[in-house]
């Protein structure tokens, strides 16, 4: 069973902590384990033998038996405690470090959906198992094996007939084992489902409640719930047959030592005493049954859990750092495609021999229809995708021969819909540079032409944004990204330019911000405005993942019978918004 | 509509309900204090469909725990009865009554168990359906106030808490609960006095279990609390990944999830010190009773009073009578988290839809399309309103453009038309059916609304074409596409019509879903189009044949357009000038300019920015 051993594996750094808990539990068992003995002394020794001399020690025995074992118990619990709680942040930051690897093809196929329910929900019953569990399981099989023991000791004969039923309990535990497993997979795989199935119909709750379809998705969330249900069903059946079945076998060896060391006794072979203890070091057997019964349910569902983190967690990064990083040298920035080809599947390629040269501080417009390549051409050069082949080159490296993090400082991305945090306005413009000035924030601010909203937001720079602050609108947030991909200071600038939901006074006051910041930088945007691209030294053309002109406005017009078509229909109509969305 | 931006569409499940600090977190505070009982009796509703099956339940529950009890009973009959008397058919009778005493509780508790797990699971699926039909009655305004992840964990995380509790906690609470005062019916029948003794530890149990609750309570709240800023931070980071990327910023994210994971650690490992404590605490006192038992057990068979196999049945029973009390406060914890999570999810159901039908309300009949709005005003924050008196007319068939710049009310005009919120004051009426007055169903299904945002559900392609219009055939599907230019797209996709397509990804670009959204609204085919034109993310080729496909999609049906755009406003039947949520003026395009009111200097603002290009 891999995934368990796997699993198991997590717990090595606390080796200490297993050996202590173990030593602590060990002793601890002893002691309960005396106390039935002493039972049998004070039945044997001073009952029987109305012996009452013997009766205090016995006691006071007792007594002292019990005060040790609260002090060992404790011991026992806190170093179990530490084990699990260990475990647990362990697999926790593992699990978070590895996604913050990941490459965006990644998060592309992954919706944020399962990644939330793999890192909470499968990681949940993962720590239940590994922390308690696997403690658990240690303690109540020494229990088993010192009982065991004991009994045979105690006599061999009485404790063969009760063992008769060892075997059977072998096989229903493992048929138990065998059997849940598929089954346990399943209901974390359902309950998935059902996290994804609401998270996309409150995310898209406006489409539902434009067409009036609320009903129709609350069968369908309702459909897969009840297919979890199902799926829990299954589980539960199996558990409610083996589980006290585990329970019951038990018992049964109890009754025959009743009745065969019952016999013994009135034939005088056994005396009472032996037999009263013999009975209750059996009895104390039920404990552990029941026990590992429920451990085992643990286990599979562990093991259900631990193939969904896994698989998490065996996810390779598409892109990867260098292993011999060399710096990137300094330069004016300049970018260059050499015949790059990129498919985000195989055999459809996307960019089809990219041939391209932005001289640094260059300022390069891309324009073309939906699909031509123009965002996913600017994503190859922080690196977000991996070519298919080919190279991209900045100021004569390979970026692939870079350290990830230094080439992405030197490149700021304003992406269509920035992503804020739920952090002061602050915050979020000093990201890229937590330990910059408040005078370089206001800068920056002010070169993104955001300064004038900020300080008019409630708490000025202190005001939380993000999806639990208060919210901005999309001509602010792309102006708090500017600032934010500036302060920086990258040599190169992407910017995809986001032209909707900006009125014309917000579209001329980013205007003036981009005029100021892409100053000494290389800017390469994708353009959707006439505006822009008058901003731009030179026009690339992309159709169909090539390029299919390049050079100015002028040039193409007279060259390209596309961009006739697209500037005379699209980019010199008017498409500028007219007033607010 | 453009203050929503921060309500993100990233939705993020499983967990992240619990959030601290934020504007939002007033209502996601742990409660100070939830009064259980109310919580919990409303849960009752949930149970009472299962009546039978919970009180067939019950029957097994006592039987399993008399089954368990009856053990030692029979064991010390077998030695008071059959050993010590010698009598071996007395003896093997017991054993017999013994085994089908097992037997018994073997097939009770598989039934039990799978009873109370199926009544468990269902009361949780029927309550989680109800909740999610819940969130689909509330009103928009209700969604573009809460962030989608704080209602998904409502529907997933809250909800697996109350698993436990529903399944195994009553149970456990039920059996727990009758094994302990069984024991202690037992003991007192065997012999009062030395049960007396025996329960002479009775008062410290009491003090210590008292302590550990107050003390854990509190523990555990921290626990809860810290549990949830991991949440968040995990939620935020695995939201803004590329953001993180992008900034190289991975090591700092990863310190501060560390960070609040210690914190966690920290806060459980406090549980655990109590829990070390207490647990071994009553052990301790087990074994005092244990100590008792032998001394004055020994005295009392020495001296006659007692037989020795009562004393040896005390000493069986004596654990029984504790196991109870240490199970009990361990399920303690999970019945406080399962509290919060209720109180959480019942504060859902407590937000009343605004817009809920009167009961009884009538079906809209087919409708010709003619609005009238009548002396509205609109406001989402009380005394800010967003429309101010606005009284407007359209006839059926006619095509309205509404224009204005931001926060002039456009947005919110076009949602109270669709009834999307109601307003404060004033009517708005569909062939002159107040639409309070109609099943919003039947008005919704004679209405189309585009959104700007094409938001595509998990499912086929074919899936989303027909969400407007179930049933419809392929014919129509493709006939729609072809109308608004995308037809194309399915020679892009491996699957055609059959391809799946999520939210994201998928190889379709923003620009192709928004034509998939029109298609979808063709597919409807409703009398009355609501469309809020999306400004950009189309590119100018289908751009040309969006604007061809919207002039058959508005041929025929009444249609009020939130436009950006020239050419649409121009192709307008009517153009409606919005100011600061008035009508400010109406009219063609030219009689506008000619006016040189507001929309003429609307006008000059985007044709000054839009002057030819020079090089």
């Amino acid at each position: 069973m891999p995934t368990l051993l796997r699993l198991l594996s997590y717990l090595r750094p606390y080796r200490l902590p297993i050996v202590m808990a173990a030593l602590f539990g060990a002793a601890l068992m002893v002691c309960t384990l005396a106390l039935p003995y002493i039972t049998r002394l004070v039945i044997d020794d001073v009952i029987l033998a109305g012996d009452r001399s013997k009766l205090t020690p016995l006691v006071v025995i007792t007594l002292v038996i019990i005060s040790v074992r609260f002090v060992l118990n404790r011991w026992r619990r806190l170093w179990a405690g530490r084990i699990s709680l260990g475990v647990e942040s362990d697999l926790r930051d593992a699990v978070f470090a590895h996604i913050q690897r990941l490459s965006f093809a990644f998060f592309d196929r992954m919706p944020v959906g399962q990644l939330m329910s793999r890192a909470t929900n499968d990681l949940q019953v993962v720590r239940f198992f590994l922390g308690y569990g696997v403690v658990f399981l240690f303690m109540n099989t020494l229990q088993l094996i010192l009982i065991t023991v004991i009994l045979f000791w105690m006599n061999a004969a009485l404790a063969a007939v009760a063992m008769l039923v060892g075997p059977g309990l072998l096989v229903v535990a493992t048929r138990y084992s065998k059997r849940s497993a598929p089954v346990r997979l399943d209901v974390q795989q359902k309950s998935g489902e059902v996290a994804q199935a609401a998270e996309e119909s409150v995310a898209g709750i406006r489409v539902i409640k434009a067409f009036g379809r609320e009903d129709y998705r609350t069968d369908q969330f309702s459909e897969v719930s009840m297919s979890a249900f199902r799926r829990n069903m299954d589980a539960a059946r199996l558990e409610s047959f083996y589980a006290p079945l585990l329970t019951f076998l038990p018992i049964l060896g109890l009754a025959v030592v009743l009745a065969f060391g019952g016999t013994l006794v009135i034939r005088h072979e056994l005396n009472l005493g032996q037999f009263v203890q013999f009975y209750l070091y059996l009895a104390l057997l039920m404990g552990p049954f029941r026990i590992i019964g429920v451990l085992i349910g643990n286990a599979q569902r562990a093991i259900a859990g631990g193939q969904r983190i896994f698989e998490i967690l065996d996810a390779v990064p598409d892109v990867q750092d260098p292993e011999y990083p060399v710096p990137l040298p300094p330069g004016p920035g300049e970018v260059r495609f050499e015949d790059v080809h990129f498919a985000y599947t195989p055999g459809r390629d996307v960019l089809r021999g990219i041939d391209l040269t932005i001289p640094g501080g260059a300022t390069v417009a891309l324009i073309g229809m939906t699909g031509a390549g123009k965002s996913t051409l600017t994503e190859l050069v922080p690196r977000y995708y991996e070519v298919s082949a080919g190279r991209v080159l900045i100021d004569n490296t390979d970026i692939r021969t870079v350290a990830l993090n230094d080439l992405r400082r030197e490149i700021g991305v304003v992406s269509q819909e920035p992503f804020l945090f739920s952090a002061t306005v602050r915050e979020n413009l000093a990201y890229g540079r937590p330990d910059a000035t408040d005078d370089e924030v206001r800068t920056a601010a002010r070169m993104a032409r955001a300064d004038a909203f900020i300080e008019a937001l409630p708490d000025g720079y202190d005001t939380v944004v993000g999806e639990r602050g208060y919210t901005l609108s999309g001509g602010q947030r792309q102006r708090l990204a500017i600032a934010r991909a500036i302060i920086t200071d990258p040599r190169i600038l992407i910017l995809d330019e986001a032209t909707a939901s900006v009125d014309a006074s917000t579209e001329r006051e980013i205007q003036d911000a981009l005029r100021t910041v892409m100053e000494g930088r290389t800017t390469i945007i994708i353009a959707h405005r006439l505006s822009t691209i008058r901003l731009a030294d030179e026009l690339v053309l992309l159709d169909g993942g090539s390029i299919a002109a390049r050079g100015r406005h002028a040039d193409l017009y007279a060259d390209s019978a596309l961009y006739r078509d697209i500037h005379d229909t699209g980019l010199a109509r008017p498409d500028l918004v007219l007033g607010d969305a | 509509m453009g203050t929503r931006a921060g309500t993100g569409r990233m939705g993020l499940p499983g967990g992240g309900g619990r959030r601290l600090g934020g504007a939002h977190a007033e209502d996601d505070m742990e409660g100070i204090d939830h009064p259980s009982g109310r919580q919990l009796r409303r849960l009752i509703p949930y149970a009472r469909p299962y009546r039978g099956r919970i009180i067939v339940a019950l029957v097994l529950t006592v039987v399993v725990a008399a089954a368990g009890l009856a053990g030692p009973a029979l064991a010390q009959i077998g030695i008071d009865k059959g050993i010590t008397v010698g009598n071996e058919e007395v003896l093997l009778l017991t054993v017999a009554a013994f085994v089908v005493a097992g037997l018994v509780g073997w097939a009770a508790g598989y039934a039990q168990n799978f009873l109370s797990s199926w009544i468990g699971e269902r009361m949780l699926y029927d309550l989680r359906v109800k909740l999610f039909s819940h969130f689909m009655a509330l009103e928009l305004g209700y969604h573009e106030r809460s962030p989608t992840g704080r209602s998904v964990s409502r529907l997933t995380s809250d909800i697996e808490q109350l698993n436990d509790l529903v399944t195994d906690g009553f149970t456990s609470v039920v059996v727990n609960g009758l094994t302990f005062i069984g024991v202690i019916v037992i003991l007192f029948v065997y012999d009062w006095r030395l049960a007396l003794l025996s329960f002479a530890v009775f008062p410290f149990l009491a003090l210590g279990t008292a302590w550990f609750r107050v003390n854990s309570a509190r523990a555990y709240r921290r626990t809860r609390e810290s549990v949830a800023n991991v949440l968040t931070v995990l939620q935020e980071n695995l939201a803004g990944v590329r953001v993180v990327q992008g900034f190289g910023r991975q090591a700092p994210a990863r310190e501060a999830f560390r960070r609040a994971n210690a914190d966690y650690r920290e806060a459980n490992m406090q549980t655990i010190r109590l829990s070390a404590t207490y647990f071994p605490g009553i052990e301790l006192l087990s074994g005092i009773g244990l100590a008792v038992v032998l001394w004055f057990g020994a005295i009392g068979v020495l001296d006659h009073q007692i037989e020795i196999g009562v004393m040896v049945a005390f000493i069986g029973y004596l654990a029984n009578f504790f196991d109870p009390i240490q199970q009990l406060s361990q399920i303690y914890d999970d019945f406080q988290s399962s509290m919060a999570a209720l109180e959480k999810i019942h504060s859902v159901f407590d937000t009343t839809p605004k817009l809920a039908d009167p009961p009884g309300a009538p079906e809209l009949p087919p409708v010709a399309g003619a609005v009238d709005l009548d002396h509205v005003t609109f406001s989402y924050v009380p005394e800010h309103p967003v429309i101010h008196d606005v009284t407007l007319h359209i006839d059926a068939g006619e095509t309205v453009a509404l224009v204005g710049a931001t926060g002039a009310g456009k947005s919110t005009l076009a949602k109270l038309i669709a009834r999307l919120y109601d307003p404060q004051t004033g009517s708005v009426r569909i062939d002159g059916h107040e639409l309070r007055s109609v099943r919003l169903g039947s008005l919704r299904e004679q209405l189309g609304i585009v959104p700007q945002e094409g938001h595509l559900f998990a499912g086929t392609l074919r899936d989303n074409l027909i969400f407007g219009h179930p049933g419809a055939d392929d014919q129509r599907i493709t006939d729609a596409l072809v109308a608004v230019g995308g037809d194309d797209i399915l020679e892009t996709l491996p699957d055609g019509l059959d391809t799946v397509v999520n939210e994201r990804g998928s190889g379709l670009s923003a620009g192709q879903r928004q034509l998939i959204a029109f298609a979808r609204a063709l597919v409807a085919d409703p009398r009355l189009l609501i469309l809020d034109e999306a400004t950009s993310s189309v590119d100018i080729r289908s751009e040309q044949r969006i604007e061809h496909a919207m002039n058959v999609l508005l041929e025929g049906r009444t249609s009020i357009l939130i436009a950006h755009r020239l050419s649409t406003i121009r192709n307008a039947d009517r153009i409606v000038v919005l100011d600061h949520g008035r009508v400010v003026e109406q009219g063609s395009h030219e009689d506008l300019l000619d006016q040189d009111g507001r929309y003429a200097h609307l006008y000059g603002d985007w044709h000054e920015a839009t002057q030819p290009m020079d090089f």
